[in-house]
């Protein structure tokens, strides 16, 4: 090869350049960004916070971990609202067979079997997931509510809930251990498994996923699977720990679990995000509203500052801010002067 | 082969922007999140400020009085799972903290929205924060003892209110105060039976939301009156609704279009907001309210009126009020001692009857 | 020699109309194919088909002698097909490695084996000479690098054959240069190369065997060395083409209609200009000079720095501040992407044309059915829509039908000052010489025309005068009498010129 051209930009080589540019490759920017202020302002004002922290991780495991599965669809730009009512449904699941044994395998199979429909109906029948899964949000809420009779429903073994909400070690709940086994399970799938790379390209660019011959329709099954199991995991915890399956639960779960995603940069129509995004945004809620209920803000107002947050999440997306200064600067009054006339 | 001038890096439209999207994407969300930060710090500090003052001036107006400040003053954790998003929450909001700043007691309230998991993981905030007690107005009755053994292990005392928690729990707590939510079903049930006075007559019933305790125990405490002593009442259908009008509208419509309106002689509601519903749900067809049997629970603003103008037959007294101020005065008998653990104190609101010839007394106003 | 790939007898239907029909192609080893065609031809689905995107009604697809199963991309790349798309098919979040790699990246039980992808990424990238950093992100590349880290991952399945469609469609003229000689390289050694394209003079140098396709029909098949361009287009028109190169206008500009002061944006760098009515002024230059950013500078739709621009139309001379403004004086734009700045592709052709100009065609909000519909109607026959059915979506239409439904939109208007970026990209020949015409006869009533274009021949055909840009600036503007493609190349260059 005599030939070649240089067209991009050549490989950094210094430390500093080559750091920037790693940097500049992530796409959690902005949820780091959010929690170092959130540490930084909570430092000062509710230091409670860090010494109560096995409570505020406990808190991060308990919104991320619906968050975490949810991701994995997410970056095939597909959503799951069915998360929150599979989680109901399959602690009612747990609650209602009284051998445990039986019960947490059939609650997980729930879940599973939760993915597979949903992915049916939107890969194989062709229908938009937010439809898909809004369907089996009603069907799945209807389900916990006939399981349960309507009331909430007592495991049979108290002891074993209530040892379960106890820490195995240091400050490690189940709850915390079993939030960073999934993460660290999802975090490794979607960075070292081919088939979880693909998830990026089927968000990325379904065409061209297609047209490299990645099973889109397969990688789509597989992430609602991802989705329904963690979501049904997440139910068998909240059971447990409650000791008592609740059909609502889980019911400000699905707001919180879409907010800690988008917070953590992963986009909506798929393709860009991070499983550490996800983890850094549901540290930022969980801290947050920690923080919030230890100053005795009203919920309302927390709502309020996390959609303010939320919203600014989106807008600080780089290619909405250039929409935005585009269209502020074009409503402003013509302001340009003239240099040479 | 061929000379070659690249541009390098993509072109020039595609350089700049780069460039300017850096330096955006870090100036931008800094100063908007640091904006947001500085309204968050501000919120925190306005709330406890506010506290801090109310409590204050009611104990300065209290020294005027009584010349007796409060000997102790006590930090307590309220886990609520509704607040001032709701008409009963702020009324009893009201009561509870100006009683409380006069006990010495300075609240932190939370809000759970109903959802148990969160109200557990509040709780877990709570005694983190290791308060001097915590009251708990459990978001579903039975699924409060995790938060119940937490709390005994770290020695917080637990006061119940609103919805009193199962026998296997209630040794974990001190007591319960607010309404007998069996016995408010109970009274509506012995309203409907005075109202019907002895007529056969098929009547609906528009149960609270599914699931949620209160509605289970006024269920309970109507189904059992009715079926115990006036047989010649029978309940044709019942469903359950959201508490709101709306939500009772639509199934009272249901059941009536499913029964036979010609069938039906009266409807019972577990509150008087889904009253409103039913009632409206009757008027849509042309039926006159007052030729029906209705009772309902509450006493509410919107209640009060369907009493006074006949078309609800009665309603059962639950006064914000009477919670809001009960509450702090048993919080406060077991910060002190008074009630020590393993007394466990029960203390119900009256449930007070609501009819037409009560409807207008001062004793009876309604409060949400 | 042998066949390396075959296609047999392939048809393929879509809603009843025949994309394909009947086309049998073959290519050996190390030979350069060309399929041409206008728009529409059947070219894109049939290469499609081929790589087992599409699947066929009949016909075969084999390579070296074995049949392809139908619509398996998998097996296609497997037996050794690989398709350079004409959309680009990359995934904008993911890595250069990743996306060379796409699809068939190394493993072991499942996990990414991530130092083998990179080496075989590098080797691909080695061999069709091209140098980039293999951990940047697509969306970070210029156009250009990704069209060729597309070919990179078509070339790293070590495919027998390579079909590009359009590769060149956004490239520069020496971004164009280097792809074609690379790819006669990888013919040299042994590779077959289908190549599609509607620049004719490209197919000329590069390939050895043209593949005529019209209507979905195969018209013939020509040895390219016993062939002339000419002969070519009329086979592809299947008409002969009015060669209306010479017939030149005879211009008599107006008054001034756009004055354009000091403008400085991003990538433009304190530009003036003026347009008179019933004049073309070409903007020339190569691809990332400033042309685009320069146009949308002036007309309001994207921020300017600094500079003023009046448009004077009946003696009234207004301000323009931003893109509404410019709309309400009078200026019509033409973008760029039209597929997605300048139509709205769900809409019927009817509403798009009207979309413009909704004032003139209601009455106190309500919208007059039956002259919109004469409107409309009019305007699709004008700029000769085929079919010419304003009920239509406009993404039911090729790519040249709905450039002509962007411009009928603003032709509607009978604006003061139409901006035309690219008019004909992507274009095929029988489309662009009607937009040539339209453009022209704008002109000639009284439209003041800017243009931006790539094509030389256009520029050199439409403009009065054409202004050079470079890095921002205007590097020199001739007449119409001076400009020839060599002194624009140089300009756009930075060469001097040297005097005839």
């Amino acid at each position: 090869m005599t030939e070649t051209i240089q067209l991009g930009g050549a490989k950094e080589t210094g430390f500093f350049p080559r750091l920037r540019t790693i940097i500049g490759r992530r796409t959690e920017g902005r949820g780091v960004i959010l929690l170092l202020v959130i540490l930084a302002v909570l430092a000062f004002t509710q230091p409670l916070v860090f010494t109560a922290l096995p409570v505020t991780i406990g808190r991060i495991a308990l919104i991320g971990i619906v968050a975490l599965g949810l991701t994995a669809v997410i970056l095939m730009g597909e959503l799951d609202l069915s998360v929150a009512s599979t989680l109901a449904a399959s602690g009612v699941v747990v609650a209602i067979i009284p051998d445990l044994r039986i019960a947490i395998p059939a609650a997980l199979l729930m879940g599973i079997v939760v993915g597979i429909i949903n992915a049916f109906f939107i890969a194989i029948v062709g229908i938009a997931s937010f439809i898909a899964s809004l369907g089996m949000l009603f069907a799945l809420s209807g389900l916990a509510f006939v399981l349960s009779n309507e009331v909430p429903v007592s495991i049979a073994n108290q002891d074993a809930g209530l040892a379960f909400g106890q820490p195995l070690f240091g400050p490690v709940t189940p709850r915390i251990l079993l939030f960073f086994l999934v993460f660290i399970a999802i975090q490794l799938f979607v960075t070292k498994v081919k088939a979880g790379r693909e998830f990026f390209a089927v968000g990325g660019n379904r065409q061209a996923a297609y047209d490299s011959g990645i099973p889109v329709k397969r990688r789509i099954f597989t992430g609602f699977i991802i989705s329904g199991f963690v979501s049904a995991l997440a139910g068998v915890i909240y059971t447990l720990e409650l000791t008592v399956a609740t059909p609502t639960a889980g019911s400000t779960v699905l707001l919180a679990s879409f907010a800690a995603a988008i917070i953590g940069g992963n986009y909506l129509k798929g393709g860009r995000g991070s499983i550490i995004g996800t983890l850094i945004g549901a540290s930022s809620l969980g801290v947050l509203q920690v923080a919030l209920f230890l100053s005795g803000v009203q919920v309302p107002v927390q709502n309020t500052l996390i959609g303010a947050i939320l919203l600014i999440a989106v807008i600080t997306d780089p290619s909405s801010l250039r929409a935005i200064s585009a269209r502020v600067r074009a409503t402003l009054p013509d302001r340009t002067k003239v240099e040479a006339q | 082969m061929p000379s070659l001038t690249p541009p390098s890096g993509g072109t020039q439209r595609e350089r700049k922007r780069g460039k300017m999207r850096k330096s955006r994407l870090i100036l931008a969300p800094a100063a908007m999140l640091a904006a947001s930060a500085l309204i968050l710090s501000g919120c925190a500090a306005e709330e406890t400020t506010e506290t801090t003052e109310s409590a204050e001036t009611e104990s300065s107006s209290d020294d005027t009085t009584t010349e007796e400040a409060p000997a102790e003053t006590f930090e307590v954790y309220a886990l609520f799972p509704q607040g001032n998003d709701q008409a009963y929450g702020s009324t009893l909001i009201e009561p509870l903290q100006a009683n409380g700043a006069e006990l010495g007691i300075n609240f932190t309230l939370s809000n759970s929205g109903y959802d148990a998991t969160k109200q557990l993981a509040e709780c877990e905030i709570a005694v983190a924060a290791q308060p001097d007690g915590i009251m708990l107005w459990p978001a579903v009755g039975s699924a409060v003892r995790p938060c119940l053994v937490a709390a005994d292990n770290a020695g917080i005392p637990v006061w119940v209110i609103n919805t009193d928690v199962g026998p296997a729990d209630a040794p974990l707590t001190y007591g319960y105060s607010g309404p007998d939510t069996y016995g408010q079903g109970v009274a509506s049930a012995e309203l409907m039976c005075e109202a019907v006075d002895g007529e056969e007559v098929g009547i609906i019933q528009v149960n609270g939301a599914a699931g949620n305790g209160t509605a289970i125990d006024r269920d309970n405490g109507f189904t059992d009156h009715v079926e115990a002593n006036c047989p010649n009442v029978t309940i044709l259908a019942e469903q359950n609704a959201d508490w709101t009008p709306a939500g009772a509208k639509q199934v009272a419509a249901d059941m009536i279009s499913a029964e036979g309106i010609e069938n039906i002689g009266g409807i019972y509601a577990a509150d008087d907001s889904m009253v409103d519903g039913a009632v409206q749900a009757l008027e849509d067809l042309g039926e006159d309210a007052s030729d029906y049997f209705i009772t309902g629970i509450g006493n509410t603003k919107l209640g009060n009126p369907l009493v006074k103008e006949g078309k609800m037959y009665g309603t059962v007294f639950q006064s914000s009020v009477w919670e809001g101020e009960n509450a702090p005065e048993y919080m406060h008998r077991v910060l002190t001692g008074e009630i020590a653990k393993g007394d466990r104190v029960t203390a119900y609101m009256p449930s007070v009857k609501v009819t037409a010839e009560n409807a207008d007394d001062p004793e009876v106003a309604p409060e949400w | 020699m042998a066949a390396v790939v075959e296609a047999k007898n392939i048809t393929k239907a879509f809603g009843g109309v025949k994309a394909v029909d009947d086309v049998s192609v073959s290519v050996e080893a190390g030979e350069i194919l060309a399929v041409v065609g206008e728009n529409g031809a059947g070219k894109s689905t049939l290469m499609r088909i081929l790589a087992g995107i599409e699947t066929q009604d009949s016909g075969q697809v084999i390579v070296s002698g074995e049949v392809i199963p139908k619509s398996d991309a998998k097996a296609s790349i497997d037996a050794g097909i690989s398709l350079v798309h004409q959309e680009l098919s990359l995934v904008p979040e993911m890595t250069v490695a990743e996306n060379i790699l796409l699809g068939s990246a190394p493993t072991t039980v499942g996990i990414t084996r991530t130092r083998q992808m990179k080496q075989i990424a590098q080797a691909a990238l080695e061999e069709i000479g091209v140098s980039v950093d293999l951990d940047e992100r697509i969306s970070k590349l210029s156009v250009a690098l990704r069209q060729f880290v597309e070919i990179a991952r078509a070339v790293a399945r070590k495919p027998k054959v390579l079909i590009l469609d359009e590769p060149t469609a956004s490239l520069t003229p020496a971004e164009t240069d280097y792809l074609l000689s690379m790819l006669q390289r990888l013919a040299d050694r042994g590779m077959s190369i289908v190549y599609i394209s509607h620049r004719i003079p490209e197919v000329f140098r590069l390939c050895d065997t043209v593949t005529i396709l019209r209507d979905g029909k195969q018209i013939s098949v020509l040895d390219v060395a016993k062939t002339t361009p000419q002969q070519v287009i009329d086979q592809m028109v299947g008409r002969e083409l009015k060669k209306d190169l010479e017939s030149k206008r005879s211009s008599s500009p107006g008054h001034v209609v756009l004055k354009a002061v000091g403008i400085r944006a991003e990538g433009v760098n304190d530009i003036s200009l003026e347009v008179r009515a019933g004049e073309i002024i070409g903007l020339g230059g190569l691809v990332g000079a400033g042309r685009t950013e320069l146009v949308r500078a002036i007309i309001g739709a994207d921020p300017r720095k600094l500079g003023k621009v009046t448009l004077t139309v009946n003696g009234k001379t207004k301000v323009i501040s931003s893109f509404e403004s410019a709309v309400k004086a009078g200026v019509g734009y033409v973008p760029e992407e039209r597929r997605t700045d300048g139509l709205a592709l769900t809409m019927t052709v009817a509403e798009n044309i009207t979309l413009p100009n909704r004032k003139e065609l209601s009455a106190s909000g309500f919208q007059l059915a039956r002259k919109i519909r004469t409107f409309a109607d009019d305007l699709s026959k004008r700029v000769g829509l085929r079919p010419p059915e304003i009920d239509r979506e406009a993404g039911q239409y090729s790519g040249g039908n709905q450039q002509k439904i962007v411009i009928a939109k603003w032709l509607g208007r009978r604006p003061a000052l139409i901006v035309l970026d690219e008019p004909t990209r992507g274009v095929d020949v029988g489309a662009k010489a009607e937009i040539h015409r339209l453009v022209k006869e704008l002109a000639d009533n009284g439209t003041a025309v800017l243009v931006v274009s790539s094509d030389l021949p256009e520029l050199l055909e439409l403009a009065d005068t054409i202004h050079v840009v470079r890095d921002g600036t205007i590097t020199g503007t001739l007449s119409q009498e001076e400009a020839d493609e060599k002194r624009v190349m140089s300009l756009a260059a930075g060469e001097q010129v040297e005097n005839a």
